[in-house]
């Protein structure tokens, strides 16, 4: 079959991409092959390991199971768009600090999956993020470091000046 | 795990989709809505559509409105929307609960209402909980529109009274006032439930007067326990009632069995899920009055 | 060691900085030239004659380069056989695409080369393969009687493998008992799902007639080697790199059918091919494990002692011995590890090794341990049970004492070191049971039974050549790392072993700033590449933080010396007098006199006509270590579970873990092995199991079906350590990567059956323990429910 190639515009961590892709082509295939972009990984193409979660219009989606057309003028944000420069976001820092991870396959779907735990759940309890967690597997951890990351993370993306490594944490104290 | 090729049309009225639908009819057109159901089924290639008509464009499918004592909930609203309206909590509470079991929250981010509904799955919420609130899902094919109720819908497992040439653009839940409840048992956070229960219970001093008891994991359609409900109403509320419902809405399945739970264990597992769901409906609707 | 004190401080991961950013670089992350892509034709039957392959239609499909079956690769790469010198060990032939039958669901059949993954798997769906089924083989018990349909006809036999191990006169032990107890445990069969499919991306460099394969593996040095081999190479014309990996856990350490394809292909179609796995394959064709069946007695005297233990291990191989590793390790484990940390004077285990139409059976984090540390405490259960005794004291009345220390286990395993005794008295303070009965009220009041179970275990890791090496198996077990002190002072290291997911680069950076004298900033750590690294051995069998370490620090150690020796001539002072630490040089006893390390760097690089000819100026070093023939690490769970009554549900309330795994390089980094092992172990007593239908088909073919520990099935961990110096390492480490993974199912399941007696009822004897297995066990407890 033929198919039609589909014009599409995406943005993508604040960049405006405007691409011509065939409607069978993944949200994820496309971040990953046609922008460069493979921070967002793929594990199992069904929806349940959530290695490949982004935000869409600020909300959590699996990219294997999302059609690149479906996200036609929607905003895409990547694990590429946490950090800035090589200033980690506080998420990455305390993913780093509490070692919520180990060989790093689940982290950024984890990462985005707790940005939108944290934006909507600015103070959430241990069982809030345990439970928000376990839409995306890790083989590695036992998940309770990347719990506690969260929690560390929380305040710190509360406070006036989320950037700044130095200011102290709940967590931490 | 790639899809298959496809065209795809994104329409903009329902009019233009219904027709595309007809158009493609030979080429085993689907109609897309969150595709949290159909994509993972192209990735596997157990769906090959020759073309996909995508709803995302068609203007008024992604509202949720209160329309004469019914709460209408179009193809393209998101199930995480639904579970944070304002609508849905004040007219429709037991699909609010149910919708926080259905799956994980980035499926229900993208995944519909109507799709999960549509898509008919024996084990999914949804189907459940429209049986037991006898939504009303509203067909559009070439010959106009068309109202289903959600008793006649599910006709089997994954599959369902729409014809091959119509498009569901909406479901209409009727509310029920009283007291919900929706429990639901899996082997791990999340995953697909292996039996759930929906209950909606009205009461007036102190008697069940009117119940609504739906369950799914337990056949091949969600099932009515139409024998639960009249083994309680009339009762006074409470552990005797209960129990009768249980015993009654629980005889005589023979559920098939899987790899997480045989026919027995489904069972066992119902009796459990049914009766916590009665007990705290009936709670409720105590509370409520 | 010079005492900077990097090891044992629990410094963040180096690693974690570009993984958390999104720069990792996995195998899918990296495209070559002209690369394309393969999918992979597979058998859909669990076995069957191949009568026919038309690939004629996936050819001419658009987009596609090419479609290859056995035939095509036939003369361009060899077979093999999985097969170590056991006695007695047979295994068939294996090809890198099937030649002529299909021995489990998921063998791949065919190779489609096209420009796009899509393409491939449209063009896939157009090979006919015309299969004449034959009755598969699906229970290892049944495979062994007479008129059995073969997995391999050439065999003759199911049988892969029979063996007695044990030693001491057990029928005067069973002879001379007071009690007698016994059990026969069923474990499920697991499969890893490392959440980064498996994956190649190989070129061939025509001119140059080098391969260079991008491979999520284990263990690149040994591709190397058989990749060389079975292709026609020469060793130093295969290059491996293997930069991160998402999850091996044993899975991700052999030679794939599949993998060797694509380098063969890549060879023949002179043109860099991709593959990446999807997970409906990975659920098919990666190794399994813990498929075994296990009846032992335990004979003991009325006060509890243990006389003797009885065994018979049926281990379901699946279709192919893996290359070069072999199926047979995970069932000599399960017969030789049961005695575990207890005195039992004799053992007689009785292990067979059978053929199935299923994925191969093959090592697993913490290969046969968990089944093996399962029957064994459920043994000690049923003791405490027939005898009266508690649980814990049970296990007390037979741990090894210090006193008894080396310890030769009657399965011949040498216990040189250990707190045995001690780990289990810690676990049971850490739990506190003093809070036992009220946890266990308010269990009760919310239709919960709760449980305790306690796994006291060894467990064997770091081991030698003895393992594989000595069985003719192409697997070294000693590790280089060189470590080269730069001009400017700082540090380059280049381990044998790939550091992927377990901290190495971290780990091996605090060994080397300790054992050269220099600040750990200072340390850059590389690894990955054959092109570019020394020898090793690869990630598996924990023995990282033995192997690699031992070689790391003998590496920085020489190069210390040699910075040393300069350091003398240059400050005239014996260099027995001088100190190295934090990259300064000083004289001991002379406070002003400090050089940077760096200035005698400088001089040996640049400034050699100031020193004697005879003095070695290299400060580059290649440091070897081969260990131990294995260290046992050992420890105690214990697991507080609550069981529904009413569904059977199991969950995990409260976890600990006492560890003994000698020194500690990392702690946290120990920790976090530790927690993910408990999990792993965890969905294993409880979620995960691959099933087959009557026909051999997979039923978990879906990560909806194959369930593996969600964030909210697994509980906080508390975790203590006991550092007892391993006396044969060279940092008195021990191998712990499996630990968690060793204990926990044990734990888990004891807790269950523990939570069931106390409802009166009958334990549960297979894994994973499921609602069903529950309730039935409920069930059949008198007036219980």
């Amino acid at each position: 079959m033929t198919e039609e190639l589909q014009e599409i515009t995406l943005t993508v961590n604040g960049r405006r991409h405007v691409l011509a892709v065939q409607p069978r082509r993944l949200l994820v295939d496309v971040l990953r092959d046609d922008l460069g972009l493979p921070g967002t990984h793929i594990g199992c193409e069904h929806g349940v390991c959530g290695t490949c979660t982004v935000l869409l219009d600020d909300a959590s989606v699996r990219a294997c199971i999302t059609l690149a057309v479906q996200a036609d003028g929607r905003s895409v944000r990547t694990v590429e768009g946490l950090a800035d420069g090589m200033r980690l976001h506080p998420l990455q820092e305390e993913f780093w600090d509490k070692q919520g991870l180990q060989c790093g396959y689940c982290t950024p779907g984890m990462l985005m999956r707790a940005v939108e735990i944290l934006e909507q759940v600015p103070d959430p309890t241990p069982d809030q993020v345990r439970e928000g967690i376990a839409s995306n597997l890790c083989r590695c951890t036992g998940y309770q470091y990347i719990v506690e990351a969260v929690l560390a993370a929380a305040p710190r993306m509360r406070s006036e000046n989320p950037w700044d490594p130095t200011v102290p944490t709940e967590a931490k104290a | 795990m790639k899809p298959p090729p496809f065209r795809y049309s994104s329409p903009t009225t329902v009019a233009d989709a219904v027709a595309l639908l007809a158009e493609h009819a030979a080429d085993d057109a689907r109609v897309l809505a969150g595709g949290q159901s159909l994509v993972p089924l192209m990735n596997f290639r157990l769906a090959q559509p020759g073309h996909v008509i995508d709803l995302r464009r068609v203007a008024g499918l992604d509202t949720i409105r209160l329309a004469g004592g019914e709460l209408v909930i179009g193809a393209m609203v998101r199930q995480a929307t639904a579970e944070r309206s304002p609508e849905v909590a004040l007219a429709a509470p037991l699909l609010a609960e149910a919708l926080g079991h259905v799956a994980h929250p980035p499926i229900r981010n993208s995944g519909t209402v109507v799709g999960s509904i549509a898509h008919a799955d024996p084990a999914a919420e949804l189907p459940a909980v429209a049986l037991a609130m006898d939504a009303e899902l509203t067909a559009v094919g070439p010959g106009g529109e068309r109202r289903i109720t959600a008793a006649d819908f599910f006709q089997g497992p994954f599959t369902t009274a729409l014809g091959a040439d119509e498009i569901l653009t909406e479901v209409r839940f009727r509310s029920f006032p009283g007291g919900h409840a929706f429990v639901e048992f899996s082997r791990t956070h999340g995953n697909f439930a292996v039996v759930a229960v929906a209950v909606l219970v009205a009461l007036a001093d102190g008697r069940i007067t009117r119940s609504a008891i739906a369950a799914s994991g337990l056949g091949g359609t969600p099932l009515r326990l139409t024998a639960a409900e009249q083994a309680w109403e009339g009762s006074t509320a409470g552990s005797a009632a209960i129990d009768a419902a249980v015993d009654a809405g629980t005889a005589g399945l023979d559920p098939a069995g899987d790899l997480h739970a045989g026919s027995a264990t489904r069972i066992d597992i119902a009796r459990s899920c049914l009766r916590e769901a009665l007990e705290r409906a009936t709670e409720r609707a105590l509370d409520r009055r | 060691m010079t005492g900077t004190g990097y090891v044992g401080r629990a410094v963040r991961r180096r690693e974690d900085p570009r993984l958390l950013a999104g720069r990792g670089r996995y195998v899918d992350d990296v495209t070559e030239p002209r690369q394309a892509y393969v999918a992979f034709v597979r058998s859909p039957v669990a076995s069957a004659r191949i009568a026919r392959i038309d690939t004629s239609a996936a050819r001419s499909a658009p987009d596609v380069l090419a479609v290859l079956t056995a035939d095509d690769l036939a003369g361009h790469c060899s077979g093999w056989r999985g097969l170590l010198s056991w006695p007695g060990m047979v295994a068939g032939e294996q090809t890198a695409l099937a030649t002529g039958v299909v021995r489990h669901v998921g063998e791949p059949v065919a190779l489609v080369v096209a420009t796009g993954r899509g393409p491939a798997e449209d063009a896939a769906e157009l090979v006919e393969v015309d299969y004449e089924e034959r009755p598969a083989v699906l229970d290892p018990v049944a495979a062994l009687e007479p008129g059995s349909p073969l997995v391999h006809e050439e065999l003759g036999t199911n049988l892969c493998f029979a063996s007695p191990f044990g030693s001491g006169d057990v029928d005067a032990a069973f002879a001379g008992a007071d009690t007698v107890v016994d059990v026969t445990v069923r474990t499920g069969r697991h499969t890893a799902v490392a959440l980064e499919t498996r994956g190649i991306l190989a070129a061939f460099d025509r001119d140059e007639r080098t391969l260079t394969v991008r491979i999520s593996t284990q263990a690149p040095q040994m591709l190397q080697t058989l990749y060389a081999r079975l292709l026609g190479l020469p060793e130093n014309s295969v290059r491996v790199i293997t930069e991160h990996v998402g999850g091996a856990f044993g899975m991700k350490a052999f030679v794939y059918p599949d993998e060797i394809a694509v380098a063969a292909a890549a060879m023949l179609l002179d043109r860099p091919l991709k593959w990446t796995q999807d997970r409906y394959e990975a659920m098919q064709s990666d190794t399994q494990a813990r498929d075994e069946r296990v009846t032992a007695s335990l004979a003991l005297t009325a006060d509890g002692r243990i006389l003797g233990l009885r065994s018979q291990v049926v281990s379901d191989a699946g279709a192919w011995s893996m290359y070069p590793r072999g199926c047979v390790t995970e069932g000599v484990q399960v017969a030789t590890i049961m005695p575990g940390p207890y005195r039992v004077p004799a053992v007689a285990a009785d292990l067979r090794v059978v053929y199935t139409n299923k994925a191969p059976l093959a090592v697993y984090r913490a290969v046969g341990h968990p089944p093996a540390i399962l029957v064994m405490e459920l043994l000690m259960d049923e003791a405490a049970r027939a005898l009266g005794l508690a649980p814990d004291e049970v296990r007390r009345r037979n741990l090894v004492r210090p006193e008894d220390l080396p310890y030769t286990s009657a399965t011949g395993n040498v216990y040189d070191s250990g707190s045995h005794l001690e780990s289990l008295e810690r676990a049971v303070a850490l739990l506190g049971p003093d809070g036992l009965e009220e946890r266990r009220r308010d269990a009760a009041a919310r239709g919960r039974l709760l449980g305790v179970g306690l796994a006291a275990f060894v467990e064997l890791s770091a081991p030698g050549a003895m393992f594989y090496g000595a069985k003719g198996a192409p697997i070294t077990a000693h590790d280089q790392v060189e470590v080269t002190l730069q001009p400017d002072g700082s540090v380059t290291v280049l381990l044998g072993t790939p550091g992927q997911g377990q901290g190495l680069h971290t780990t091996a950076a605090q060994v080397v700033a300790d054992g050269l004298g220099v600040p750990l900033e200072a340390v850059r750590v590389v690894s990955g590449d054959t092109g570019v690294v020394p020898h090793g051995s690869g990630v598996w069998a924990s023995r990282s933080a033995v192997v690699s370490a031992g070689a790391a620090h003998a590496a920085a150690v020489e190069v210390r010396g040699r910075v040393l020796a300069l350091a003398g001539h240059l400050l005239e002072a014996d260099p027995a007098d001088l100190e190295l630490s934090e990259g300064v040089v000083g004289v001991r006893g002379v406070p002003g006199t400090r050089v940077p390390v760096h200035e005698i760097a400088a001089v040996a690089y640049w400034g050699t006509h100031r020193l004697p000819p005879d003095l070695e100026v290299g400060l580059g070093a290649v440091g070897s270590y081969a260990g131990p023939p294995y260290t046992f690490n050992n420890g105690t769970h214990v697991a507080v579970v609550e069981v529904e009554r009413a569904t059977g549900l199991v969950r995990v309330v409260d976890y600990v873990v006492v560890e003994d795994c000698g020194v500690l390089i990392n702690p946290d980094i120990v920790d976090g092995q530790i927690r993910g092992g408990v999990a792993q172990g965890l969905g294993g007593a409880l979620l995960e199991q691959v099933v087959h239908d009557p026909n051999g088909q997979p039923q978990t073919s879906t990560m909806l079906d194959y369930l593996v520990p969600t964030a909210y099935d697994v509980p906080d961990i508390r975790i203590e350590h006991i550092q007892t110096p391993a006396p044969t390492t060279t940092l008195g480490t021990k191998g712990v990567g499996e630990a968690g993974t060793a204990g926990a199912p044990a734990a888990v399941h004891c807790a269950v059956n523990d939570a069931l007696a106390r409802a009166g009822a009958g334990g549960v004897f297979r894994q994973p323990i499921r609602p069903e297995d529950v309730l039935d066990a409920l069930d059949r407890a008198p007036a219980s429910r």
